[in-house]
C-alpha cells in the first residue's frame, strides 16, 4: 500500500455522507420557510425528503420506556405531607395489604394525589366543567350548592362555538373574562308552578360573581361575599374526611354542582387513577359507592324539569322512595367488540332489559347517564324508535294515560327499553307519580292520552303497527329528540354512534375525495393526520374514524396516567404527548378504533426507541378537535364542499336539523 | 297556484314562495349580475368624459383576479383559517362568473396582437378549466357512489392487487378438474391480462362499462360448460370483475378532479406573467387613463 492510496484514496462513504448531510442542511433550511403553509405542496415534500434523509442517515434514540409514575400530579410533595396524609382518614383505616406492590397506598398518595389549599370564597369544582378527579376534604369545611349559581348559557359549551373568523376576531379584541360555567340541562327546578315565586327569589337572591385573583404567581377564582351566597342558595356543607367531584370522575362527565370553600380548607384531589386503585379498599370502595348513589340521586332528581313544582316536603319524599339502578357493564367495549360479530337480532337480544313492553308500568324510569335503546316487538325482531341518553323519561306517557283516565285499567309499557352498554337509571314508583307528581304538573305538559295503545291490559292489540306515537312515550327534558329515519337510527345505535358529542360526518354527495380534510389536520398535528377518511356508512352519510369525543368515553376509563383527558371546558379529550407511556390501553378501549398508536420522533425526525428492548416507543394519537386554533377544527375548515361537518350525535335533534338543511 | 292570477302577481307569488335556501342561492347571482351592471356603467361614464374605458374595466378585471387567486392562499395558509374554505370556494366560483363577464367588457373574444391573444387563450383556458373543474366536483361525488362505497385513492393500487390475486387463486382452484376447467380457461384467454394490466387511457379519461359488459358476458356465457360447483366459482369470478372495474372507476373519477384541478392553476402561472405584460405596455403605448 503506498502513501498516496492510503492519503488520497477517496473515502466514498464519507464523501456520500457529506453531500447527503449538505443537502439535508440544504433541505431543512428550505422547509424551514414553510410556516403555516399546507403540506402536499412543495414544502411537505421537502419536509418528507428531509424526513427520509434523517431516517436513513441518522441512529435510532435510545431512551428508557416512560412508566406510569414518571409525572407525578405534584412534583413537589413533600415527604413530609405524604406521611402526614396517610395518618389521615381514610386513608389511615385502609388496609395497605390489598394494594399491590406496584401500585402501593404510599405510591398513589405519591403520584396521583396533590394538596390544594383554599381561603373562604374560592371556587374547587364548577357546575358544568368536565370533571377527572375526586376531593376528599382534609382540614376545613366546603359547600356543595344543590342549586345552579349562574343561569346557564345558550348553548352548552362547544368547540365550534367560536368556529367563525368573525367571532374569533371579537374574541382577540374583548378583554379577557371567565366564562360563566355552562349547564347539561336547560330548565331548572322553579320555585313554584308558574316561576313567579323563583323571579322573586332571585331578585332578593345575590348575584354570585366570580373574580379571579393571582396570588404569589397562581390565580384563585373566588365568587365575591361567600357568606350571603350561602345565604341566598341551599347549600349543603362537607366536613373533613368527606368526598366530592368523584361522581363526574367516575362517570367522565360534568359536575352536577358547583363546590365552594367556606373556611381556610385543605383539600386532596385524587386524579381517577388513584381513585380506581384506592377502591380496591373495601371499606373505601363501599363509602365512594354510597356516597354516589346518594348524591347523584338527589342531585339529578332536583335538576328534573319534570319535578320542579314540587315543594320541598314532596321532594324529600320522591328522594326517599326513589331507587338508583345500574344496568350494564361500565366497561361495556369489550363486550360491545364480542357482540358485534353477531347478527342484529342476537345482539340486541343480548342488551340488558330495563323495562319490557306489555308488563305493567310499576316506576317511572328516568336516565341518568349512558344510552338506552327505545324498540318494539316488529315480527320477529325488533324495530328501534328512538335512543334515550341523559334527562330523558321513560313510561311518562302510561303514567300520564292512567292519570287522565283513572277510570280505565291501566296501560302496560308501550315500548321496550333496553341498555345500550351502560345505563345509570332512577325508579320513581308508580303510586308516588300519580299522587305526588303527576297531580302538580300543567296538563299542556304532560303527554297526550295514548289513543290506540299497542298494549293494553289484555296484551298485544296491535301487532304490525307503529306505536301511535313515536316519541309519545318518552318526555324529553332538552326536547332533543327528533324524529329520525328508522333505518338511520337503528344504524347510529347498533354502531354505538350515538356516545358521540363531535362526530364527523362526511356527506357523500358532496365529498370528491379531494383529501383537503386529511391534509389539513395533518399539517396541524406536524405532518401526522389525525383521522381516518373511512368508517362505516348509510347511505350517503360516511361516519369517519375520528375521535368522536363520547358522551361516555369509555377510552379514558384504563389509562393508568391520565394522559387521555377531557378539557373541563369544552367537553375535549385529548391526549397529553407528556405522559402518555404508550400502554395502548386507550386505543384497545375505544369501541370505535378512533385511536391510533404510532411511533414517536424526536424533533430531529429521529425514532426513538426503547433502551433495553430496541422496540420503538408509541403513543396514542386522536383527534383533539385543533383546540389549539382558535378557529375550530381544520378538518372542517378545509372542506371546500361543505362536506364534513363535526356533529353532536348523542342527541337526534343536531342530526335531523343537518339533514333538513342537507335535503334542502 | 291560480290560473286566473296575472303574470305581474304570478311573479311575485313565485318569489314569495322562495325558501330560504332558494334566496341564498340567489343572492350571489343578483350580486354578481348587479357588480356587473356598476361596472358597465362605470366604463360608459369614463368613455362618455373621454377616458380610456379600458384602464377601468382593465384594473377592475385584474383586481377580480387577484381576488380569485386569494382562494389558492387561503388553501396553503393554516392558521389564522380566515373563513371556512366552502365559503372560499363559492365565493370563487362567483368572482370567476364575473370574471368573464367583466372580461366581455374589456376586450373581444377574438384579439389581434401575439401578446393580446396568448393573455386571452390563458384567461379562455383559466375559465374552461374552471367551469369544467367546477362541474367535475359536482358531479364527481354521484358518480363515486356509484361505484360502491367511496375508497382512498392511496388504497386503490393495494386493493386491485388484492382483487387480482383473489381472481388468479380462484382460477387455479378450478383449473385441472373437468367440472370447472373451463372457467380456467376462460379466465387465462380473455380475463387474466384484465386483472393484471393498466386500463386504457381513454378509460381513464372517460370510464365505461362496455369492456366489464363483455367481460361479464363471456363469463356467463361458460357456464353450460361448468357444474354447479363451477358455476359458483364464475359467479364469484364475476363478482371480482365487477370489483376491479369499480376500482379502476374510482381511480379514473378521482384522478379526473385532480387532473382539471391542476390544469386550472397550472394555466395560472402563464396568465400572470402575460397580465403583467400586458399592463406594463398598456401604460407604456397609452397616453391617457
Amino acid at each position: 500500500m503506498d502513501f498516496q492510496s492510503v492519503f488520497f484514496r477517496p473515502d466514498w462513504k464519507s464523501i456520500l455522507r457529506r453531500i447527503t448531510e449538505t443537502t439535508r442542511n440544504a433541505l431543512e433550511f428550505a422547509a424551514s420557510f414553510r410556516g403555516n403553509c399546507r403540506p402536499y405542496g412543495i414544502s411537505f415534500r421537502l419536509q418528507t425528503a428531509v424526513y427520509h434523509m434523517r431516517t436513513q442517515t441518522s441512529d435510532l434514540v435510545a431512551i428508557d420506556r416512560p412508566l406510569r409514575w414518571d409525572h407525578p400530579l405534584d412534583p413537589e410533595m413533600l415527604t413530609r405531607d405524604l406521611q402526614w396524609m396517610l395518618d389521615q382518614p381514610p386513608f389511615s383505616q385502609m388496609n395497605p395489604d390489598v394494594f399491590p406492590s406496584h401500585s402501593s397506598l404510599e405510591g398513589v398518595l405519591r403520584h396521583d394525589c396533590r394538596i390544594l389549599r383554599y381561603e373562604p370564597g374560592d371556587i374547587v369544582i364548577r357546575e358544568g366543567d368536565y370533571g377527572g378527579s375526586g376531593y376528599l376534604v382534609l382540614r376545613g369545611s366546603v359547600r356543595a350548592f344543590l342549586e345552579a349559581l349562574w343561569q346557564p348559557r345558550g348553548k352548552p359549551s362547544d368547540p365550534n362555538h367560536s368556529s367563525t373568523w368573525t367571532e374569533w376576531l371579537k374574541q382577540r379584541f374583548k378583554p379577557s373574562s371567565i366564562a360563566p360555567a355552562t349547564f347539561p340541562e336547560s330548565n331548572r327546578r322553579e320555585g313554584s308552578r308558574d316561576g313567579s315565586q323563583t323571579a322573586a327569589a332571585d331578585k332578593k337572591r345575590p348575584i354570585p360573581l366570580q373574580q379571579v385573583e393571582t396570588v404569589d404567581g397562581k390565580s384563585r377564582i373566588f365568587l365575591q361575599d361567600i357568606n350571603a351566597i350561602i345565604d341566598g342558595f341551599q347549600s349543603e356543607p362537607l366536613g373533613v374526611g368527606e368526598i366530592f367531584g368523584e361522581m363526574a370522575a367516575i362517570t367522565r362527565s360534568q359536575h352536577r354542582y358547583t363546590v365552594v370553600a367556606n373556611t381556610p380548607t385543605i383539600v386532596l384531589e385524587i386524579r381517577w387513577q388513584g381513585l380506581r386503585i384506592l377502591r380496591r379498599d373495601k371499606t373505601f370502595r363501599d363509602h365512594l359507592d354510597a356516597r354516589f348513589r346518594e348524591t347523584s340521586l338527589q342531585t339529578h332528581l332536583r335538576e328534573t324539569p319534570l319535578l320542579r313544582f314540587l315543594d320541598d316536603a314532596s321532594m324529600a319524599d320522591v328522594i326517599a322512595q326513589t331507587s338508583i339502578q345500574s344496568v350494564g357493564e361500565r366497561e361495556w367495549f369489550s363486550e360491545y367488540r364480542d357482540t358485534q360479530k353477531l347478527d342484529v337480532q342476537t345482539q340486541i337480544a343480548r342488551e340488558p332489559l330495563i323495562a319490557t313492553e306489555g308488563h305493567a308500568v310499576k316506576d317511572l324510569i328516568l336516565i341518568r347517564a349512558g344510552f338506552a335503546r327505545l324498540s318494539f316487538e316488529q315480527g320477529r325482531g325488533h324495530q328501534t324508535i328512538a335512543y334515550l341518553g341523559r334527562g330523558h323519561i321513560f313510561g311518562l306517557a302510561e303514567l300520564s294515560h292512567r292519570f287522565r283516565n283513572p277510570s280505565d285499567k291501566p296501560l302496560p309499557y308501550q315500548e321496550s327499553l333496553r341498555a345500550l352498554g351502560f345505563v345509570d337509571i332512577l325508579r320513581i314508583p308508580s303510586e308516588l307519580v300519580l299522587t305526588q307528581i303527576l297531580p302538580k304538573i300543567r296538563n299542556s305538559e304532560l303527554p297526550k292520552p295514548i289513543a290506540n295503545p299497542r298494549y293494553d291490559a289484555g296484551g298485544l292489540v296491535v301487532s304490525n303497527t307503529l306505536p301511535q306515537s313515536r316519541l309519545g312515550n318518552v318526555q324529553s327534558a332538552e326536547e332533543s329528540l327528533a324524529n329520525l329515519e328508522t333505518s338511520l337510527l337503528e344504524f347510529l345505535v347498533d354502531e354505538r354512534l350515538v356516545n358521540g358529542k363531535q362526530t364527523m360526518i362526511i356527506d357523500l354527495d358532496r365529498c370528491t375525495g379531494c383529501d383537503e380534510c386529511v391534509k389539513a389536520c395533518a399539517s396541524t398535528h406536524d405532518g401526522t393526520p389525525r383521522f381516518v377518511r373511512n368508517g362505516p356508512e348509510f347511505g350517503p352519510l360516511l361516519f369517519a374514524h375520528a375521535c368522536m369525543h363520547c358522551a361516555d368515553p369509555v377510552c379514558m376509563i384504563g389509562c393508568p396516567t391520565g394522559a387521555i383527558a377531557r378539557d373541563q371546558d369544552t367537553g375535549v379529550i385529548s391526549i397529553n404527548s407528556q405522559t402518555c407511556i404508550g400502554c395502548k390501553t386507550c386505543a384497545d378501549s375505544c369501541p370505535y378504533s378512533n385511536i391510533l398508536m404510532i411511533q414517536v420522533h424526536d424533533e430531529k425526525g429521529r425514532a426513538v426507541v426503547d433502551r433495553r428492548t430496541q422496540l420503538p416507543i408509541l403513543q396514542a394519537s386522536k383527534c383533539d378537535m385543533c383546540h389549539e386554533l382558535k378557529t375550530g377544527p381544520s378538518c372542517q375548515n378545509a372542506c371546500p364542499h361543505q362536506a364534513l361537518v363535526r356533529i353532536d350525535t348523542s342527541e337526534t335533534k343536531a342530526l335531523a336539523n343537518w339533514l333538513n338543511k342537507r335535503v334542502g | 297556484m291560480d290560473s286566473r292570477l296575472q303574470p305581474q302577481a304570478r311573479s311575485l307569488h313565485a318569489f314569495a314562495s322562495l325558501n330560504s335556501r332558494d334566496l341564498r342561492r340567489l343572492f350571489p347571482v343578483v350580486t354578481v349580475l348587479l357588480a356587473w351592471l356598476i361596472l358597465k356603467s362605470m366604463r360608459s361614464q369614463s368613455a362618455a368624459s373621454l377616458q380610456n374605458e379600458a384602464f377601468v374595466t382593465g384594473y377592475s378585471l385584474a383586481s377580480i383576479c387577484v381576488l380569485l387567486m386569494l382562494l389558492g392562499v387561503r388553501k396553503r395558509v393554516l392558521s389564522p383559517q380566515i373563513g371556512r374554505l366552502a365559503i372560499w370556494q363559492q365565493t370563487h366560483h362567483y368572482l370567476g362568473l364575473l370574471s368573464v363577464g367583466v372580461y366581455a367588457l374589456h376586450a373581444n373574444v377574438i384579439t389581434s396582437g401575439w401578446l393580446e391573444s396568448a393573455l386571452a387563450l390563458s384567461f379562455w383556458s383559466i375559465a374552461i378549466t374552471g367551469f369544467v373543474s367546477w362541474y367535475v366536483n359536482h358531479t364527481a361525488p354521484k358518480l363515486l357512489r356509484a361505484a360502491g362505497s367511496q375508497i382512498l385513492r392511496q388504497d386503490i393500487p393495494v386493493r386491485s392487487r388484492l382483487v387480482a390475486k383473489q381472481a388468479h387463486e380462484l382460477a387455479l382452484a378450478s383449473a385441472g378438474k373437468n367440472d370447472t376447467a373451463a372457467l380456467a380457461d376462460h379466465y387465462r384467454v380473455h380475463v387474466s391480462s384484465y386483472f393484471t394490466t393498466r386500463r386504457n387511457w381513454i378509460y381513464r379519461i372517460s370510464p365505461s362499462g362496455g369492456k366489464r359488459r363483455r367481460l361479464l358476458a363471456g363469463l356467463e356465457n361458460i357456464d353450460r360448460y361448468l357444474s354447479a360447483e363451477g358455476r359458483a366459482q364464475r359467479r364469484e369470478m364475476s363478482l371480482l370483475v365487477q370489483s376491479r372495474d369499480d376500482l379502476d372507476f374510482q381511480s379514473a373519477i378521482q384522478n379526473r378532479i385532480r387532473l382539471w384541478a391542476s390544469a386550472h392553476s397550472w394555466v395560472l402561472g402563464t396568465f400572470l406573467v402575460l397580465t403583467i405584460a400586458h399592463v406594463i405596455l398598456a401604460h407604456q403605448f397609452t397616453s391617457s387613463w
